[in-house]
């Protein structure tokens, strides 16, 4: 056995490996971590600006309000990829807290013209789709500036972009070392998650879960791909602000984020080593890579050529939107098949046994 | 034939196997409501995929698989403890096998064995001896010879056709699927980096071959039993470890006691071995059972190669692929859309992971049967909601034991109109070339 030892040491050091662990570790700050800073920043400034407007309601401000409601939601509809832990698990379950999409406009108007409180202080007991961002689409951008400028509506408005934001720091607070630490069992395979191989299969899960989401409900279900080619703009996820695009648009940005490992833009002198999902591709299967790379750019072209917003789009440019939603399709199939048999997952999301 | 088959011999062993199959069985059942798979595979389910004529076996509504299992545990636990024994092998076969033919989906190659295992013990004298019956009715002192030697010679079919099954290119040429899995752990600590070369893959998928198309024979010899023993011990061992295989490596490292001598049990108890040599004549095979363990036999060598009359790797068509024992031979992943077009030529397309669960996606996803089932289904259901009849279209790709993507079905075909049947199923794409070249970097 000793004779045999440097031998397997020595056969053992040959092999090609790639530290899942740390790509986890890297993905974690690079990305996790990154987009929820971000998120907890733009929500502030969302926050801010909401106040401003009821200091102040004019139209500047109104349009400042909005802008920061866009901006605000970009790094939301990226974190969709990894909306696990505290996004979907009870007893936190923030996901519903902050987006419940496809919002009701109803019940938003209903709230506003009722007598029950509408501060943030208010909202945790609300229904999903009286609080969030899909009611604040509907408050924000379905009325006008003098309807806007009444005290209830500000009130709502302030207690839902009030609510947003302090659910946003909870969100980054769950998921950071120094809060609940959702981040460190992911990392560490620890908690909900069997082990690191656990960890790496429900991180390509989720991308597939997204993938999936994109192309089937962010696009096909409103472009009418579901119903027998009849459009359905109730299915729209962002109808008054005109986003859903844009917010199909960043879900597939926070996959390419997961894939590349950061988020775009924001390391561009590469300082930090950023690890990703292609990182160990390219340790499995180098050849593939290159057209998952191709298949990102395909689905960023066919978005930018779809004359926004979607509502119309699905009306007066479908050629374009097929285009889109097929890309997206590309992909999820790259992923689904190919991509999973290289890294040597099973998709299962139920561990039962095989063979 | 049947005075050589009628040699007394020590009942111990036959009773050990009998007392590891039942409390293996028991704690199976325990194991799968302490994870919640009796609910997720039998109860959640609102579509199921019976076998082909089959189609009348259906899960019971509510409490009712939770009951089963609790009727498949206490028959298991009667059968470890030789209580009215024919009676609970008896139960445990009909409601075992009635769980695995509720959904293909389901299918495990060692359940398969579960259910012939019962179904063979049910005729035979398992309780002769340390069993409530023998303290109830007197422990037998010997038994016939014969429900040692079918034992084996079931479980030689096992591991010979599972070797078979393995003399395939992808299995000794690319060390695929072993490949693929053993890439999971290339960063465990010292051993990973081994499971990342490929000839650490291919050398592991000769041994394992070679191990299934042998061991039986080696457990077979006086002289080479125990070796082979510890060899049976280390290789399943090794697979439970690296695989998720549930019971299959304890089924078999108990049921290939079956190969030591009758007495081995008393032997290692040191409890004397009983005096006389005379065979109890209820064990003695009647000529008709003789018969019907010749059926069984010729039915466990045909229908594994039922599967070389299909043109193409079966592994990829999966036509003849079941109950032929092809174990851990393949890894499949794929993806599906189907594809509906009603009489007015507007598309609707099907999201099947909104219907099905995770596991009968995943296993429907990549097998041409069950993709026709689901066709099936869809069209039954469109023409049940009054929007009927429908053309039904599959847009499914799969990538087999490492090669990049093919298709795996006609898409132009509509499958609402296909049979499924025995017949070559001329709607599945064969398998081509990997294109590429990129199965192996």
């Amino acid at each position: 056995m000793r004779r045999l030892l440097p031998l397997l040491f020595l056969l053992s050091c040959s092999g090609e490996t790639f530290d899942r662990g740390a790509m986890l570790e890297s993905l974690g700050d690079e990305v996790v971590m990154a987009n929820y800073a971000e998120l907890v920043t733009r929500t502030e400034e969302l926050e801010a600006a909401a106040t401003a407007f009821c200091a102040a309601p004019d139209a500047t401000n109104l349009e400042t309000t909005r802008e920061a409601f866009r901006r605000a939601k970009a790094p939301l509809k990226r974190a969709e990829v990894f909306a696990i832990g505290p996004y979907t698990d009870s007893p936190l379950r923030l996901g519903p807290e902050i987006d419940l999409w496809p919002g009701r406009s109803a019940t938003v108007d209903e709230r506003l013209a009722g007598t029950e409180a509408v501060t943030a202080d208010a909202l945790p007991s609300a229904g999903g789709y009286a609080k969030g961002f899909p009611a604040l689409d509907h408050l924000l951008f379905s009325y006008e500036l003098e309807a806007l400028s009444d005290e209830r509506a500000c009130a709502y408005l302030q207690g839902l972009t009030q609510y947003i934001h302090q659910v946003a720091v909870e969100l980054h607070d769950e998921w950071s070392p120094e809060g609940g630490d959702f981040l460190g069992q992911l990392v560490r395979g620890e908690g909900v998650f069997a082990g690191v191989q656990g960890s790496s299969s429900v991180l390509i899960e989720q991308l597939l879960f997204t993938l999936e989401n994109v192309r089937e409900l962010k696009l096909g279900k409103p472009f009418g791909k579901r119903d027998a080619g009849v459009v359905q703009p109730d299915a729209l996820e962002a109808p008054a602000s005109g986003r859903s695009l844009d917010d199909a648009h960043d879900a597939i940005r926070g996959v390419e984020a997961v894939w590349r490992g950061d988020l775009e833009g924001s390391d561009p002198m590469g300082i930090e080593p950023a690890l990703g999902v292609r990182d160990w591709l390219l340790a499995r299967r180098p050849a593939l890579a290159p057209e998952i790379d191709a298949a990102f750019a395909a689905a960023h072209a066919a978005f930018d050529a779809v004359p926004g917003p979607l509502r119309t789009a699905i009306l007066d440019s479908p050629d374009l939107v097929d285009q889109a939603y097929l890309a997206v399709r590309d992909l999820q199939v790259l992923f689904a098949v190919d991509l999973a048999q290289a890294l040597g997952i099973t998709v299962t999301f139920n561990p039962t046994d095989g063979d | 034939m049947r005075e050589r088959l009628s040699r007394p011999i020590d009942p111990s062993s036959l009773a050990v196997f009998r007392i590891l199959f039942g409390s293996l069985m028991a704690l199976n059942v325990l194991r799968y409501e302490a994870e919640g798979w009796v609910h997720d595979l039998f109860i959640a389910p609102t579509v199921t995929f019976p076998y082909w004529g089959l189609e009348v076996i259906q899960p019971l509504p509510g409490w009712g698989m939770h009951a089963v299992f609790g009727v498949i545990f206490l028959a298991a636990v009667g059968v470890a403890l030789g209580w009215r024994t024919r009676f609970s092998v008896g139960v445990f076969w009909a409601t075992f096998t009635y769980v695995e033919l509720i959904d293909r989906t389901t299918y495990l190659n060692h359940y398969y064995l579960v259910s012939i295992l019962a179904a063979l013990m049910f005729f035979m004298p398992v309780s002769a001896v340390w069993s409530l019956d023998a303290r109830r009715k007197g422990s037998a002192p010997s038994i016939a010879v014969w429900p040692v030697w079918v034992l084996r010679s079931q479980l030689v079919l096992v591991y010979v056709f599972a070797g078979i099954a393995k003399v395939r290119p992808d299995w000794l040429l690319r060390g695929e699927p072993l490949a693929t899995w053993l890439g999971r752990y290339a960063d465990l600590p010292l051993v990973g980096p081994l499971f990342a070369e490929p000839w650490a893959a291919i050398a592991m998928s000769w041994a394992g071959c070679l191990f299934d198309l042998t061991i039986a024979f080696f457990l077979f010899g006086r002289r080479t039993r125990r070796y082979a023993y510890v060899v049976v011990i280390a290789f399943h061992v090794l697979t439970a470890s690296l695989f998720s295989i549930g019971i299959f490596p304890w089924l078999m490292i108990a049921a290939t006691t079956i190969f030591f001598a009758p007495d081995w049990p008393r032997r290692l108890l040191r409890r004397s071995t009983p005096t006389s040599s005379e065979v109890t004549a209820s064990t003695r095979p009647p000529r008709w059972a003789l018969g019907l363990l010749a059926v069984h036999f010729l039915v466990q060598l045909v229908v594994p190669l039922r599967q070389h009359l299909y043109e193409g790797p079966s592994t990829w068509h999966e036509q003849g692929f079941r109950f032929s024992w092809n174990v851990m031979v393949m890894e499949k992943t794929g993806q599906i859309d189907f594809i509906v077009r009603d009489g007015d030529g507007r598309e609707t397309v099907v999201l099947p992971s909104e219907e099905l669960t995770p596991l009968q996606l995943r296993m429907m996803e990549t097998q041409p049967d069950l993709i026709l089932a689901y066709a099936h289904h869809l069209a039954e259901r469109w023409e049940r909601e009054g929007r009927g009849p429908v053309a039904v279209h599959a847009d499914g790709w799969v990538s087999l034991n490492g090669r990049r993507r093919q298709r795996l079905i006609d898409p132009a075909v509509d499958l609402a109109k296909a049979h499924d049947g025995l017949a070559p199923k001329p709607w599945i794409r064969p398998l081509g070339p990997d294109r590429q070249g990129w199965a192996h970097r």
